[in-house]
């Protein structure tokens, strides 16, 4: 059992240094360019800096990468992450207690995520144009609930979830990586995790084995919700305050850093922990960017590129 | 291997609209035996599989499995039953292990839910050892190679506990060596019980695996004999039939000196070798092989659609340097694809739309459209040949197939080319339209059109050719003379039992 | 089809004086019409005469499917003329003349963008770079427009963003037909790219005040209609005629309806594809100059809310994901419906945040709608 266990990690490890010339490679040169582009790009604030702001990337891409794997995509994921932080900011003020209030935040999540699902699902319409209407539907929610504006979240027990650290690691780091293990448990040990994967492989080939491709569209859409709700509480928890458009773009960050994890867009492979270090890297050229005092619209433009470079590179290799 | 009856069909009558597939077919099968089901394309093989696997509801006749009457609603059922059958395009999930897909959808669990995975490996690792497979059942199965794959399939199979297999011509992409290894396991399988159907036209390989071999034609069985009582002659001559009298469509040759397309020495990766092909105007040469022989290949390498290694083509006697359909289309050649569907027209597009698809330059070279001379072209074809269709403005995925069959014959006709190149011209199509369709090539023929025509049906080869090309792994092995020869020698060269002339 | 026009005809006969008395009341009544002028047709008289026609005409073309599949062919129109009635019920203020105009004039915009996305569409493909490029080429073209530049530099600033937006569709078809890139992806990048190149190139300024001969585009009126209206129209007339008269339309429509059967046809899907991105481009530049000249400003952040438009109008208009089906005038009326439906909610004083929900719900609720209609044809 233990050498299982070893296995295990080694693979899991593996994958995350595995891939291609490496996510490792990459994260080594990305920090050692910055080091020079900004002296300060090395400290710890800033380390940790990039650590919270990619748990949060971090926790999305999961669900970009199940979508991903399932041969769908999730557009909705930004507008989810908007909608779950309002819903937890608004019944926080309502006099909920922080835990019934997260509780509605990932349950509303995972409510509009089912629905995505349910749809695509039922309809086999293309999962880019469905998402996409439900991004403009979530949006238009968490817009409408919180009138426009910011809703503080002042609590202080919701604030850790952001901004606390326990010992030395963000605790935003902490439940970022408690999802990655338990997706990778549930990818590598479930049937589920496996069917997955085979409808993203070769739907016909799983649906003659008697998998019920439908209902497992339904349950990736419905985590999807889930996480990115998650991911919400923890934007407006590290914020101190819910913006119902603090999440817009970042689903196709999350697409990214699927990809450069070693997903592929026409489903069925990839791997979890790649998709952490996907999520790391561009977490790093964010802030590296950011950090070189280059002004906005170039960042922007840098990283458009860049992203656009990850996966030509990729699909130009299968 | 005598013994126990494991299956049988008794009387089985399948038929589509317009055509009868399956005419009162009987088909057994003992315990532990491998029997071949022989016969040409189109003989009804993998009709009768699909209504055993429940893919298809036979209009008449039975189904026993060991004596038990049994109905096959479905292939869930069917696999439930013991029946597994293995296609030609593998049912594999490319990046999972070799264990995962042998056992998917149906994974060991442990007491708590979660996949067992070390009773997935273990298990998946003793259908492999008793196969005498050698695959680490860790590695993902795109790594692997058809012939592996294909073994992958074959223990998926017999995890499931069939007892009865039914292998959809499995040798057509091996090597010699991997049809060795392939061999070898069904004779694994045989000593333990599992009763093979046998689909293949390979007659050299029945000689070796076959226990008996039951030969349909028509959609009616000839007959069944053993392997080892029966010579190739006999089994060659049992598939084609007695000579047709069918009378030779082409009467006289019209053929003309000059040529309409001439092909030299094309080659294409392992896929096509040294090919060689002259088609003059106004003549009908006919591309016959068996599956896999390389024919469609060809013929979309000299349509530009597939690219080639080296190679020359001339269309008109003007040399093409980089072919693509555009160019073959502006020197007058034109292609009907084999699979209509896919290649051959648009469904979601109107009729009208399809017809003048491919003659858009050639029509209007303004660019700009006449809709009412769009409307006449469509009419006058849907006229001229017979097309039921109430409109031209109906979706062509509403027609039937005979229907769409003549739509992609009325696109081509539209471009007046003068050299086609069909591909399969009467497939799934019922014997009314398949007259018209004769009789039009015929006149094209008349008119001066070069036509090459890939056909997999042997009657439709005699009765239309002036001469014969026969193709056998990716090359020509012999170029015949149409009225002089025979649908056995045919199948001869076909399938490799007379040395390559 | 006769009997379309015939039913058409006789709608149009009994309806046109009402239609016309109403607008005419609202256009001078301060109160809600309800009751107040009990001579004069209400709106809900209007509304149960087109119900009792509706229904007279159901029955007497009682054919099997035929309603049906009328209803299924004009579902659209239907729909926007649904709308229509139930926000002029509910807001008297909906069917004046200067109402009416101001929808079209927002919806002119939305449809000149909508109309190239549908090309993208109908070619199976998508662009989302839309309104990026619309910012870049207004803020590239903004300098040339001042009232200080001579006269020929407008007309420079005009070709120059025009050209820079069929540039940029250039290289957005480019690199989905050599580099093989999912269509998403490579305008997606593109949407990155231009946006930050506009950025870049403005530094956070903005240009204010243009030539009175450029803002007349967006601004003005000939014969009482406004501007961009007529530009819009004449737009949606020439693609119209390109998609259903030439063949290049036909080749999009081979294309997006099936990529295999279009090379077998010889149709060139490089050169097609590259042509109607860089069309999309450029149709895109000249809605952002019509913008900027009613805006009367330029600058960097403007257009993000274009492309969600432009996809929902399409995608209500019936233009298929899928690529190969749809019609343009579909789209135009996409577009309307959007239009009405936020100018709706203005009227009825509903906040204007629920705007991107509805357009979220009627792309989900349209293609949803469509799915179920083609299945039941």
């Amino acid at each position: 059992m233990t050498s299982g266990n070893m296995q295990v990690r080694s693979q899991t490890l593996g994958a995350f240094f595995r891939r291609i010339p490496g996510n490792t490679y990459a994260i080594v040169l990305l920090l050692f360019v910055f080091r020079f582009t900004s002296p300060e790009f090395l400290n710890l604030s800033n380390l940790l800096n990039i650590v919270q702001q990619g748990s949060i990337l971090a926790i999305v891409s999961i669900g970009s990468f199940l979508a991903i794997v399932s041969h769908g995509i999730d557009l909705s994921l930004g507008a989810i992450v908007g909608l779950a932080g309002v819903v937890a900011a608004l019944a926080m003020d309502a006099g909920l207690g922080v835990g019934p209030a997260c509780f509605l935040a990932l349950l509303a999540g995972a409510i509009f995520g089912a629905v995505n699902g349910f749809v695509i699902a039922r309809t086999y319409i293309n999962p880019f144009i469905v998402t996409l209407g439900m991004m403009g539907i979530g949006e238009g929610l968490a817009l409408v609930l919180a009138k426009g504006s910011t809703v503080s979240a002042g609590n202080p027990v919701f604030k850790l979830f952001g901004g606390g650290n326990l010992g030395l690691l963000p605790v935003a780091a902490l439940i970022a990586i408690g999802c990655y293990f338990i997706f990778s448990f549930v990818i590598k040990r479930t049937a589920l995790g496996t069917h997955i994967y085979a409808i993203g492989g070769n739907e016909e080939a799983a649906i003659l084995s008697g998998i019920n491709a439908r209902r497992i569209k339904l349950v990736v859409y419905s985590f999807n919700g889930l996480l990115a709700g998650l991911a919400g509480i923890v934007m407006a928890s590290r914020l101190g305050a819910a913006n119902p458009s603090q999440g817009i773009g970042i689903e196709f960050d999350g697409i990214a850093a699927a990809v450069v994890g070693g997903a592929s867009l026409a489903g069925g492979k990839g791997s979890v922990w790649g998709t952490l270090g996907g999520a790391v890297i561009i977490a790093i050229l964010r802030n590296g960017l950011n950090m070189a005092g280059l002004p906005m619209a170039l960042q922007m433009v840098i990283l458009g590129l860049i992203l656009v470079a990850i996966v030509t590179i990729d699909s130009l290799r299968s | 291997m005598s013994g126990s009856e494991v299956l049988r069909l008794e009387g089985i009558v399948k038929e589509f609209p317009g055509v009868k597939a399956l005419d009162n077919v009987t088909f057994d099968l003992q315990a532990g035996e491998v029997h071949v089901l022989l016969g040409e394309n189109g003989a009804g093989k993998s009709t009768l599989m699909k209504v055993l696997v429940g893919v298809y509801h036979p209009e008449a006749g039975h189904i026993f499995l060991k004596g038990q009457k049994v109905r096959m609603e479905n292939p869930r059922q069917a696999q439930d039953q013991g029946i597994a059958i293995i296609y030609q395009e593998f049912n594999l999930v490319p990046h999972l292990t070799v264990a995962q897909n042998i056992y998917l959808g149906r994974e060991p669990r442990t007491k708590i839910g979660l996949v067992d995975q070390r009773r997935l490996k273990s298990e998946a690792r003793r259908v492999l050892d008793f196969l005498k497979i050698d695959i680490d059942v860790n590695t993902p199965v795109y790594t692997l190679g058809v012939a592996q794959q294909q073994l992958v399939e074959v223990a998926k199979a017999l995890s499931l506990e069939a007892d009865i297999l039914v292998m959809d011509e499995p040798t057509a992409t091996l090597s010699e060596h991997e049809i060795g290894q392939l061999f070898a396991t069904i004779q694994t399988l045989k000593a333990h019980g599992v009763s093979i159907i046998y689909i293949s036209h390979r007659l050299q390989e029945i000689k070796i695996i076959g226990d008996r071999v039951t030969v349909l034609r028509d959609g009616r069985s000839v007959g069944t004999r053993a392997v080892a009582e029966t010579e190739l002659e006999t089994l060659i001559q049992m598939m084609v039939g007695r000579e047709i009298v069918k009378k030779r469509m082409r009467k006289s040759c019209t053929a003309l000196s000059a040529e309409a397309l001439k092909v030299t020495n094309l080659n294409r990766g392992k896929i096509l070798h040294n090919i060689n092909i002259t088609v003059h105007q106004g003549e009908i040469v006919g591309l016959a092989g068996l599956v896999g022989s390389g024919r469609t290949e060809l013929a979309r390498a000299i349509y530009g659609i597939d690219r080639i290694d080296s190679g020359e083509i001339s269309i008109m006697g003007q040399r093409i340097r980089h072919v693509s359909p555009q160019q073959c289309i502006r020197h007058e050649m034109g292609f009907l694809p084999e699979n209509r569907k896919e290649d051959g027209l648009a469904l979601i597009l109107p009729l009208k739309d399809n017809i003048i698809q491919a003659s858009l330059r050639k029509l209007f070279p303004s660019g700009i459209l006449n809709l009412s001379r769009e409307q006449d072209i469509a009419k006058r074809y849907v006229r001229e040949l017979a097309m039921a269709a109430p409109d031209v403005v109906r979706m062509a995925k509403f027609l039937s197939g005979g229907t769409q069959q003549k739509v992609v014959l009325a696109k081509w006709l539209c471009t007046e080319s003068r050299m086609l190149i069909f591909d399969e011209p009467t497939r799934g199509i019922d014997v009314g339209a398949m007259e018209e369709i004769h009789s039009l090539m015929n006149n094209l023929a008349g008119k001066g059109v070069g036509i090459l025509m890939i056909s997999s049906e042997l009657p439709e080869i005699l009765t239309l050719s002036d001469r014969i090309y026969v193709m056998r792994e990716g090359t020509i092995v012999k170029a015949l003379d149409a009225p002089a020869t025979t649908q056995e020698e045919i199948i001869g060269f076909a399938a490799g039992k007379k040395a390559a002339a | 089809m006769r009997g379309n026009f015939v039913v058409a005809a006789h709608l149009l006969v009994r309806l046109t004086p009402q239609f016309l008395r109403a607008l005419h009341v609202g256009a001078s009544c301060t109160r809600p019409i309800m009751g107040v002028r009990p001579d004069a047709p209400t709106i809900e008289t209007i509304v149960s005469l087109i119900l009792c026609e509706i229904i007279t005409f159901y029955w007497t073309i009682k054919e099997d499917g035929v309603f049906l599949q009328l209803v299924t062919k004009y579902s659209r129109l239907i729909a926007l003329l649904g709308i229509c009635a139930v926000i002029a019920i509910l807001s008297p203020n909906f069917l004046t003349f200067n109402n009416l105009i101001n929808v079209l004039r927002q919806a002119a915009f939305t449809a000149i963008i909508a109309v190239g996305m549908t090309l993208t569409m109908l070619i199976a493909g998508i662009d989302l770079s839309v309104g990026s490029v619309l910012a870049l080429t207004t803020c590239l073209a903004a300098d040339f427009l001042r009232p200080d530049m001579p006269l020929p530099y407008m007309f420079l600033g005009i070709l120059i963003a025009l050209g820079v937006g069929a540039l940029f569709g250039c290289l957005n078809g480019l690199a989905i037909v050599y580099l093989r890139l999912p269509d998403f992806l490579v305008t997606f990048g593109m949407m990155q790219v231009a946006r930050g190149l506009a950025f870049l190139y403005m530094h956070g300024t903005v240009v204010n005040g243009f030539r009175e001969e450029f803002t007349f585009w967006g601004a003005g009126r000939i014969l009482g209609v406004p501007v961009p209206i007529l530009v819009a129209t004449v737009i949606i007339l020439l693609t119209f005629l390109l998609l259903k008269y030439t063949n290049f339309g036909r080749a999009i429509y081979g294309i997006g309806a099936k990529r295999s059967v279009a090379i077998y046809s010889g149709l060139s899907v490089p050169q097609t594809t590259i042509l109607v991105y860089a069309f999309s481009g450029f149709i895109v530049s000249l809605a952002g100059l019509l913008y900027i000249a009613r805006l009367d400003a330029a600058e960097a952040v403007i257009g993000d809310q274009f492309v969600l438009q432009a996809i929902a109008a399409a995608a209500i208009g019936g233009i298929s994901f899928d690529g190969g089906v749809g019609s343009v005038l579909g789209t135009v009326v996409g577009a309307l419906i959007l239009t009405v439906l936020a100018n709706g909610m203005n009227l009825l004083n509903i906040s204007s945040l629920w705007q991107v929900a509805v357009t979220g719900a009627a792309i989900v609720i349209a293609v949803i709608l469509d799915r179920w209609l083609s299945s039941k044809a």
